[in-house]
């Protein structure tokens, strides 16, 4: 019986029930897959199969609504580009939910997603407003992107090209919503530089910072090795993999 | 679908070593231990080899560690491994409790360091090793023990002293004599090649910036399915020269590669950067297996290598 349950699991076959363009190179899925849907938390990840390609395509899910799952993506190479052009109706093969997500306390929170990085913190922010927990998110885009599904009220967009109210990047504005908003935790995704900045300023108001990281790898299940990153704990340097020990992070204990 | 039939017996001996059936994981494609238990059935695989183990841990290369072209992947995670002492330790007593068959794989710097690994492999009662030969021998120059007839067969010939399980050693395809090291092996009394480990590439990724050409680049092993012509090459090579079982591998991810790599003289196959892409593959390749000699008629798989025409 055990056996035949295990077969059966994995690869969970989910059907695209919308492809939706979000801006030249951005892209919002919706996936009709309930065992996903059903475990996901906030941070965790889905690997996509994408056609012929070897490697197959992590994705942070950036919502869940009943037995829809929501990834974000941009079209970066091959494996989103194939993404972006199936239909709705047309099948996908994944597999997760994979990795470890946000440790979720009751404190008064800053989220932050630099880019696509916007995913998990807002899968995040839906997850804090059921359990009634005080939020702002803060994101950063090249150019201003209109996200269904974010609770606006509780969203400062910034955009580099001036595009949304406030304009320049995250590190810019940072400083000035910790004075506003008075967080006692950060939880963070985006590109690196940025995530690094995040944490030293998170250090320099003494806050909480977790952040979701990102390297290539090819298994998400800790075999490959390829995603390895450093970190310090108890003053030790140590390797953890972001696929499996991650991708979230006490931003302290990140040897950038 | 066959139905009511009697089930065939998949099962093959390497030396002494019993595998269930002849579908093996590759060292560094499937973790220490139970990685993938929750894609795939552990007890129903023929064996895992385990990630290389070096005697002392090892932290590995800094990134960019992965590198993706068409069909294949170049790894250079310069193993990064736990150490053999923490893997006899923590990851031992996972394995034996799940039942799992499985196969260890090692790697040193030096013949003592081969020779210390074997002993403690020995010692823990361990029934077969398998030895990565492509590490650079740091006595020698740091040419690598896998290159070179003399230090291959000191290598292999002090372990086999150790180590009374069954010894495979795996042999690189980036080499000239492909048929005399293979004679060395045998000739050292190893049990069992497997063969081939990654061929040596590199990915470039270039692009011109400000009138200048730049680019990025990662240098590693390339493994999957575009190195399948030079596994079978190579094993088609060796097998001409030697009597030893040769476990096959280089991007199987089917059941007709699996038939290609028995064709060419293999009786047991490796599957390794298959399981990235599926990582519930082995069960179904057991599975489809069992199925084609059902189809066939064949009541067992060592019948079906015994009786392979030319």
């Amino acid at each position: 019986m055990q056996e035949v349950k295990k077969q059966q699991k994995f690869p969970l076959i989910a059907e695209i029930t919308k492809n939706l363009q979000l801006s030249d190179d951005t892209y919002l899925i919706s996936l009709n897959c309930r065992e996903v849907a059903q475990k996901a938390l906030p941070g965790q990840f889905i690997s996509i199969l994408c056609e012929n390609l070897i490697l197959r395509r992590p994705f942070s899910i950036a919502n869940v609504d009943n037995d829809i799952v929501q990834i974000i993506y941009k079209i970066k190479g091959e494996g989103t580009q194939y993404i972006s052009k199936l239909k709705t109706g047309n099948n996908l093969n994944i597999i997760g939910p994979l990795g470890k997500g946000f440790n979720i306390t009751n404190n008064n929170s800053l989220l932050i997603g630099g880019g696509v990085g916007i995913a998990p913190v807002m899968y995040l922010s839906k997850v804090l407003e059921e359990k009634r927990i005080p939020y702002h998110l803060l994101a950063g885009f090249r150019s201003i992107i209109d996200i269904p599904g974010l609770n606006k009220s509780k969203t400062s967009i910034i955009a580099e090209d001036g595009s949304s109210k406030l304009s320049g990047t995250i590190n810019d504005h940072l400083e000035e919503f910790i004075n506003r908003q008075k967080p006692e935790k950060i939880y963070a995704c985006g590109p690196e530089p940025v995530l690094k900045f995040i944490v030293n300023i998170a250090n320099k108001y003494n806050l909480e910072a977790e952040v979701a990281l990102e390297k290539k790898f090819a298994c998400g299940i800790g075999a490959c090795m390829g995603c390895t990153i450093q970190i310090m704990e108890n003053n030790e340097i140590k390797n953890r993999q972001i696929c499996k020990d991650g991708p979230v992070f006490d931003g302290k204990s990140v040897v950038w | 679908m066959v139905n009511n039939s009697v089930k065939p017996d998949l099962s093959v001996n390497i030396g002494d070593f019993r595998l269930k059936n002849p579908i093996i994981t590759a060292s560094g494609t499937y973790g220490y231990v139970n990685e993938y238990e929750d894609f795939v059935n552990l007890e129903n695989i023929g064996a895992i080899v385990t990630k290389g183990i070096t005697l002392n841990p090892k932290v590995g290369n800094p990134q960019p560690r992965i590198g993706e072209v068409r069909g294949g992947l170049i790894n250079c995670i310069g193993l990064e491994n736990v150490g053999i002492h923490v893997f006899v330790e923590k990851k031992l007593p996972i394995l034996l409790d799940k039942k799992i068959n499985f196969i260890v794989n090692i790697a040193g710097a030096s013949i003592n360091e081969y020779a210390e690994l074997a002993k403690i492999c020995e010692s823990n009662k361990i029934k077969a090793i398998e030895l990565n030969v492509s590490c650079p021998n740091v006595e020698k120059g740091c040419l690598e023990f896998g290159r070179d007839k003399e230090h291959l067969y000191q290598l292999v010939s002090g372990v086999r002293q150790i180590f009374s399980g069954c010894l495979i050693v795996k042999l690189s395809p980036n080499v000239s004599n492909p048929s005399e090291l293979a004679l060395i092996v045998e000739k050292a009394q190893a049990d069992a090649i497997s063969a081939i480990n990654t061929v040596k590439a590199m990915q470039v990724n270039a692009k011109i910036e400000n009138g200048k050409l730049l680019y990025s680049s990662v240098r590693g092993g390339l493994s999957g399915s575009v190195i399948k012509p030079v596994a079978l090459n190579f094993i088609h090579e060796i097998r001409q020269a030697v009597s030893l079982p040769i476990i096959g591998m280089g991007g199987i991810s089917n059941i007709s590669d699996i038939l290609e790599f028995l064709a060419v003289g293999c009786c047991c196959v490796q599957v390794g950067t298959a399981n990235f892409t599926h990582p519930y593959i082995v069960d179904q390749l057991v599975q489809e297996l069992e199925d084609l000699l059902i189809k066939h008629n064949i009541s067992s798989f060592k019948n079906l290598i015994e009786k392979k025409g030319i």
